[in-house]
């Protein structure tokens, strides 16, 4: 009972943190909050079945889906963002809104309202060895988060990009003398963050199936992740995706079908209580 | 005077022409004009907390969803008349304003924003959950009509006459706020809120002021929803995508103005039709239309946003 409360909410809890660094990411370099996060997700999960039923290599699958999903990401910013960068960080957050309106209408009409389900990468992968304790599809997603999160942190860290994307954060007009230019460091940024959406959707087919309505349910949780845990911030993402999955794996398990409150609740007595989030600095 | 004379004479010879126009020119329904009478309601009250307060709210349906359940559930639950539970819904949604406005708005900018979209998921999830309060997914249903002595509001038309009464109303009553010296106020603080208070306005105050009358006003259209809806309301209806049509409306009418927010209500709730119309010409899956709808939407959001950020009627009495 215990045990499978922990997986799951680790495999929530992953896949909320992947959402959750997303929303970070393209906060971090431009201030703005993309409420379209959600639908990257959704968009992986369809691409990738459309890919995996062209009869690709199974391992290859996820990989396109998310570079698929990342230039679908730039293009975004390109043709809804840019144009309007100079609007209110509202109005900005309505444009990201229509943005997600707008892909999750067109994922329908697309692929229709059907669920697809794409049959588990992790026959591709070695996972065999645990598959009799663990279903290694959540195994897979629990491991896919903490190498990629990892990968993140170091690509923000330690390369001259990633230092260039905190530059923008910390004072955009000074990265600018710098020699930085926070137009590339957002679409960078977008491209990134749509990328990793797309491979989560991926992931997640396996389990939760890919569907056109899945993308709003998600990223609201993997924003409230991201402002539990502190907008633009790494960590908090980390730990804003691991509060919010295991709270809902332990409400689940008690009344289930309070579950999906249980995120805006708390990222509301937080927002309330330290609106920077858990671990981002004074208000 | 004469010119407002002249002007809600227009309003009032429009809205009473509607209905003949659908009937006999038109040969169209009269529920989508009847809806935008909601949306107008919605959007003007809206418009009075983002345009004059510049306070963005992302929960607006939220209010509204309550406004329905709690007549809802208080005339099939209890059996009360409509005479109780209009007064009553507006009631919980104006207390609703003040335990939500009060905390909510010490945050600023997007982060009320986040708040007001959160509050607005977390009412939706409460209404889907609650089930022996609220009927879960499935909703309430068997909501009596509006009964005044003998006369019962069945027929759309008096549905519309009924909503479209308290719509011009909304609208004047706004207008005249804005106008008034309250309205100056808020005006002062969404320019500048340190020289509002410097001024000696209690900013906050006001604030919250304007929130719990906004809250109040789509909490009221929110109970005539629930007695006008051919008695049943679902949680579907109250959701995230509620609350952003209605700053949409806000947004694209122009949020400055009380009338602005009611054109864009208008706009925006017949554009569907529109769109539909536009079947009769070119080929368009039924099935597919409320996508292509949202996808029409949406794009003239941001185009809105990006070439027109003032709305139609724009900054005219700034």
């Amino acid at each position: 009972m215990i045990f499978d409360i922990l997986i799951h909410g680790f495999e929530w809890a992953s896949i909320y943190i992947l959402i959750a660094a997303g929303f970070s990411l393209i906060f971090s370099a431009s201030k703005i909050i993309n409420l379209a996060q959600g639908e990257f997700v959704m968009l992986g999960g369809l691409v990738g079945f459309s890919l995996y039923s062209l009869h690709l290599p199974v391992p290859l699958v996820p990989f396109l889906s998310a570079v698929v999903v990342a230039f679908t990401g730039i293009a975004t910013e390109r043709v809804a963002i840019c144009p309007a960068r100079r609007a209110s960080p509202t109005s900005l957050i309505i444009i990201t809104i229509a943005l997600s309106i707008i892909l999750r209408s067109s994922a329908a009409l697309i692929w229709g309202p059907y669920s697809f389900r794409i049959p588990g990468f992790s026959t591709a992968f070695p996972f065999k060895a645990v598959s009799g304790v663990v279903d290694p599809d959540y195994l897979l997603i629990i491991v896919v988060c903490f190498v990629s999160i990892s990968l993140i942190g170091l690509f923000l860290k330690k390369t001259r990009l990633g230092r260039s994307i905190r530059a923008c954060s910390m004072d955009a007009i000074g990265a600018r003398i710098m020699g930085v230019s926070p137009e590339k460091m957002r679409a960078l940024s977008f491209f990134i963050s749509a990328g990793l959406g797309g491979l989560v959707g991926v992931l997640i087919a396996p389990v939760f199936y890919a569907s056109s309505d899945l993308g709003l349910n998600l990223g609201i949780k993997g924003f409230c992740a991201a402002v539990l845990g502190g907008m633009g911030s790494i960590p908090g993402a980390v730990a804003g995706g691991i509060i919010i999955g295991l709270s809902e794996a332990v409400g689940a398990s008690f009344a289930s079908s309070y579950r999906d409150i249980i995120a805006p609740v708390l990222m509301l007595v937080v927002l309330y209580v330290k609106p920077k989030g858990i671990v981002g600095g004074r208000d | 005077m004469r010119k407002i004379f002249i002007k809600w004479t227009v309003f009032i010879g429009a809205a009473v022409a509607v209905p003949f126009i659908f009937e006999y020119i038109l040969l169209y329904p009269l529920e989508p004009v009847l809806r935008a009478g909601f949306f107008v309601m919605l959007a003007v009250s809206l418009a009075l907390v983002v345009g004059l307060a510049g306070q963005i709210s992302l929960g607006h349906g939220a209010f509204f969803g309550i406004g329905a359940y709690t007549a809802a559930i208080l005339a099939t639950r209890s059996g009360l008349p409509a005479f109780f539970t209009i007064p009553l819904g507006t009631l919980v949604g104006m207390t609703a304003g003040f335990l939500i406005g009060y905390p909510v708005l010490k945050l600023r900018s997007y982060y009320l924003a986040l708040a007001t979209l959160v509050v607005g998921i977390a009412v939706q999830e409460f209404f889907k959950a609650a089930d022996p309060l609220t009927g879960g997914e499935m909703g309430l249903y068997n909501i009596p009509n509006i009964k005044i002595g003998n006369f019962e509001f069945y027929s759309p038309l008096a549905h519309y006459y009924l909503v479209w009464t308290f719509a011009l109303l909304t609208i004047f009553i706004c207008d005249r706020i804005s106008r008034s010296s309250t309205g100056k106020r808020l005006k002062a603080l969404h320019s500048d809120e340190e020289a509002a208070a410097c001024a000696g306005i209690d900013v906050f105050q006001t604030k919250v002021k304007i929130f719990i009358f906004s809250s109040a006003l789509a909490a009221f259209a929110g109970t005539l929803f629930a007695h006008c809806s051919y008695g049943t309301i679902d949680p579907g209806e109250f959701g995230v995508s509620l609350s952003i049509k209605i700053i949409t409306m806000v947004v694209i009418g122009g949020m400055y103005s009380v009338y602005g927010a009611a054109m864009g209500a208008i706009i925006i709730s017949l554009l569907p039709e529109l769109i539909r119309r536009l079947g009769d010409f070119v080929y368009i899956d039924l099935t597919q239309i409320t996508h292509l709808n949202d996808i029409v939407f949406g794009v003239v959001l941001i185009m809105f946003i990006i070439f027109n950020p003032q709305g139609i009627l724009g900054k005219q009495e700034g």
